[in-house]
């Protein structure tokens, strides 16, 4: 169809705009008005003003409070990631410092109190994590599922320098009050690490913050929320590290 | 990449500054990003999803794909906010199709719903989130009603307008005209009001 003839029937036009807007066209119809659009700078000015008021729409929803474990596992994987990505400019040396006055900051703001708990306690991980040492020990094993219940589980530890990631697939679904702890074995003492939960498809980026150096495995457990000192379950997988 | 940036020179950044940050794998913008849009985020797939598990997963995959696909962020068409909860969107869209099509109906837990506790204190910025919630929705309520539920079924509900016209029995143009009158309601009352710095920056 030609552009005078969409605009022929120009009411018809607005109103495929406006669904347009608000996502409720079925695909061959939004491939079809896109291909308008792309030509057509006053269909494309009429979009941006829809949606402008489709913007506004998840304000209206009842406003929540995230849970903390939300922010705790996207930065543990974020940072973790960043790591990984090599780049000798990303890894900020004063990082750490940087952590740690950040918190100060928070403390001031009285109204922050609840968030400065949550931050120390991804600050504690992130801070083994930043510890890692300069040499890079790199390196991707394969974790090994134990019992039953794990039997489908796909899982990789990706080492990087001090600290690793765990790449998980196919993982138990976890009950809503759980979550996965990460454990590092040494000498037959675990040590906690990190807690994740999983993505939709039942796979996750686990963050293994350092040290690492000396220690024999990571292992995995479920655990009830927030996760605690030591396991109260059977490890579900356990990756050997040296 | 400015390795002497602050915490504080970071939360002074616009998000468009951010996102540029957050392209090259920066985990400290990043965090402020969420800061600043993770409680409008989840509050959004929690609308949508109804239930808080899922709206924790659905909102923590969006921010791992803004963080993971910084890149295709456009500044040209709109803010990084309105990019990042139309992700957040269309995520919590596609959770719902695929919990209707697979699991017999949503695992809806009444007391879960209850997962803000009494007497939490509030942050600034979530003080004002609330505010602004309720203002838009006062707005919204001043929509003819045959208006906000079209526009409530396609945005919240994920239906497409042919949906709707089966689902209310009424023709397709109808309800694409009812989604029109009411958009250009709300930007007429709205826009101007609530969005008139936000909405300069997306209209040329």
């Amino acid at each position: 169809m030609t552009r005078a003839e969409w605009h022929a029937d120009s009411e018809r036009l607005y109103d495929d705009l406006a669904a347009y807007a608000l996502g409720a066209l079925d695909a061959s119809e939004t491939a079809e008005l896109e291909c308008h659009i792309d030509e057509c700078e006053s269909c494309r000015e009429r979009v941006r003003s829809l949606r402008s008021a489709v913007d506004l729409l998840p304000a209206s929803v009842e406003q929540r409070t995230p849970p903390a474990s939300l922010r705790e596992n996207l930065l543990a994987t974020v940072r973790a990631e960043a790591t990984t990505a090599g780049d000798a400019a990303v890894r900020r040396e004063p990082e750490r410092a940087l952590w740690w006055q950040r918190l100060a900051g928070l403390m001031a703001r009285p109204a922050a109190a609840m968030t400065v708990l949550i931050v120390l306690t991804v600050g504690v991980a992130v801070g083994y994590l930043l510890r890692g040492s300069g040499e890079e020990t790199k390196g991707l094993v394969s974790a090994m599922p134990l019992g039953p219940q794990a039997a489908q589980v796909s899982a990789t530890l990706e080492r990087h320098g001090d600290s690793a990631t765990l790449h998980v697939n196919e993982m138990p679904k976890l009950d809503r009050d759980e979550v996965y702890a990460v454990w590092v074995k040494r000498a037959g003492v675990l040590e906690p690490r990190s807690t994740f939960v999983l993505g939709m498809d039942g796979s996750a980026e686990a963050a293994v913050p350092g040290p690492l150096e000396g220690a024999d495995a990571v292992l995995v457990t479920a655990e009830p929320r927030p996760g605690g000192p030591q396991p109260t379950t059977q490890p579900l997988l356990e990756a050997p590290l040296g | 990449m400015n390795p002497t940036l602050t915490p504080e020179a970071l939360q002074r950044l616009a998000d468009e500054d951010l996102m540029t940050l957050v392209e090259r794998k920066d985990a400290d913008a990043f965090a402020v990003l969420y800061d600043r849009h993770g409680g409008a985020a989840y509050s959004l797939a929690h609308r949508i999803v109804g239930d808080p598990e899922v709206a924790e997963d659905v909102t923590q995959e969006a921010f791992l794909s803004v963080w993971r696909s910084g890149a295709r962020f456009d500044a040209t068409r709109g803010s990084v906010r309105s990019w990042t909860l139309g992700i957040v969107r269309n995520r919590a869209i596609d959770a719902l199709r695929r919990a209707a099509s697979s699991a017999p109906k949503l695992d809806l837990d009444d007391d879960a719903v209850l997962d803000t506790k009494p007497g939490e204190q509030l942050t600034d910025s979530e003080a004002i989130r609330r505010e602004t919630s309720l203002r838009v929705r006062g707005a919204l309520g001043e929509l003819p009603a045959e208006q906000s539920e079209v526009i409530g079924l396609a945005y919240f509900g994920g239906f497409t307008h042919s949906e709707i016209a089966d689902m209310l029995g009424m023709p397709l143009g109808t309800v694409k005209g009812r989604m029109r009158l009411g958009l250009e309601k709300i930007r007429a009352t709205l826009a101007e009001r609530m969005g008139a710095k936000r909405s300069s920056e997306v209209l040329p």
